[in-house]
């Protein structure tokens, strides 16, 4: 028979992870060595336009999964909502 | 008589709840604890068209990505010995655009409730109204080229180009898609229990119509 891990026991484990994650240490911004050749520095043209992008094409994955799991949420409210009703009117009918 | 006296006696709906066609009930097979027939929360149909719409949007992302690069990086955009973008014209085709989303909508509303009439109406009034934009599209792709505005016109040419012309063919997708549904809505294929080939459609001109908006900002604004 498996035994279930109780609650308490994970405390110490989430405390080392939050630890670990929350340790200030510093390192060397670097990009890759395409960027590092290609762009003249932080004030470059070029730069600015990667920049620009990449923020952009890193925020998409979040807006289509925040409006899919939206959507997804919203269908299961609207249909929990709807059998609500429709149990209701066959307890009522079943009465009958 | 009986029925009549069941339906005055049924709850009326609560608010923000729709009348939507009976749900379909799927038999658990083999699942535990046993229970009662689960209710998918969307049909098949509905999640396979919003996963192909969030595939369509990563790659038109792709392409605005590089867009804004070149756009960001460009002292002077659009370069000055190039053509200048018809805007008048394009306003004038976004709003075609926007007509046939609209009788879209007239069809989607149509098959909720079973007008066949209305509906064929509807989808021959966006399939009319997406082949006017596109054929303007195309007509001023023409005079653009006659111009000078070429593909390989520098990156402004390409990324044009590029853009507007996978919309467009977006929007030829989606119009023979449209085209599709209105021949068997003429068969008489679709009624109000049974619309999801409409609705289904009706997204995906909808997601055309809405990128063509951000397109049209981010290329001629």
């Amino acid at each position: 028979m498996r035994r279930r891990l109780a609650p308490e026991a994970l405390v110490p484990g989430v405390a080392l992870a939050a630890l670990i994650a929350l340790l200030p240490c510093r390192v060397l911004a670097q990009g890759c060595a395409m960027c590092q050749t290609a762009l003249n520095g932080p004030s470059d043209p070029l730069s600015q336009g990667i920049n620009a992008s990449i923020y952009f094409l890193m925020s998409m994955p979040f807006v289509l999964a925040g409006s899919v799991g939206t959507w997804l949420v919203y269908m299961h409210r609207s249909r929990s909502r709807r059998r609500n009703w429709e149990e209701l009117h066959f307890e009522r009918e079943g009465a009958r | 008589m009986a029925s009549v006296a069941n339906t005055a006696l049924a709850p009326r709906l609560p608010d923000g709840v729709r009348d939507i066609p009976p749900l379909r009930l799927v038999e658990r097979k083999g699942g535990w604890p046993p229970g009662p027939p689960q209710i998918p929360i969307a049909d098949n149909a509905r999640v396979a068209i919003v996963m192909f719409m969030v595939a369509e949007t990563m790659f038109f992302a792709g392409l605005i990505g590089a867009y804004i690069v070149f756009r960001v990086s460009t002292p002077v955009w659009p370069p000055s010995s190039l053509p200048r973008l018809p805007i008048a014209v394009t306003w004038v085709n976004t709003f075609v655009l926007m007509a046939s989303g609209w009788a879209m909508a007239t069809a989607l509303r149509a098959v909720k409730v079973g007008e066949q009439v209305r509906l064929r109406r509807g989808l021959l009034a966006t399939a009319v109204l997406g082949a006017i934009f596109v054929g303007v599209q195309g007509s001023e792709w023409v005079r653009l080229v006659g111009h000078g505005l070429t593909l390989s016109s520098g990156t402004y040419g390409g990324t044009f180009y590029v853009l507007i012309g996978a919309h467009a063919a977006h929007v030829v997708g989606a119009l023979l898609w449209v085209l599709a549904v209105g021949v068997r809505a003429q068969r008489g294929a679709y009624s109000a229990q049974s619309g999801t080939g409409v609705e289904i459609c009706a997204i995906y001109w909808f997601y055309v119509c809405a990128l063509w908006l951000i397109l049209f900002a981010l290329v001629y604004g």
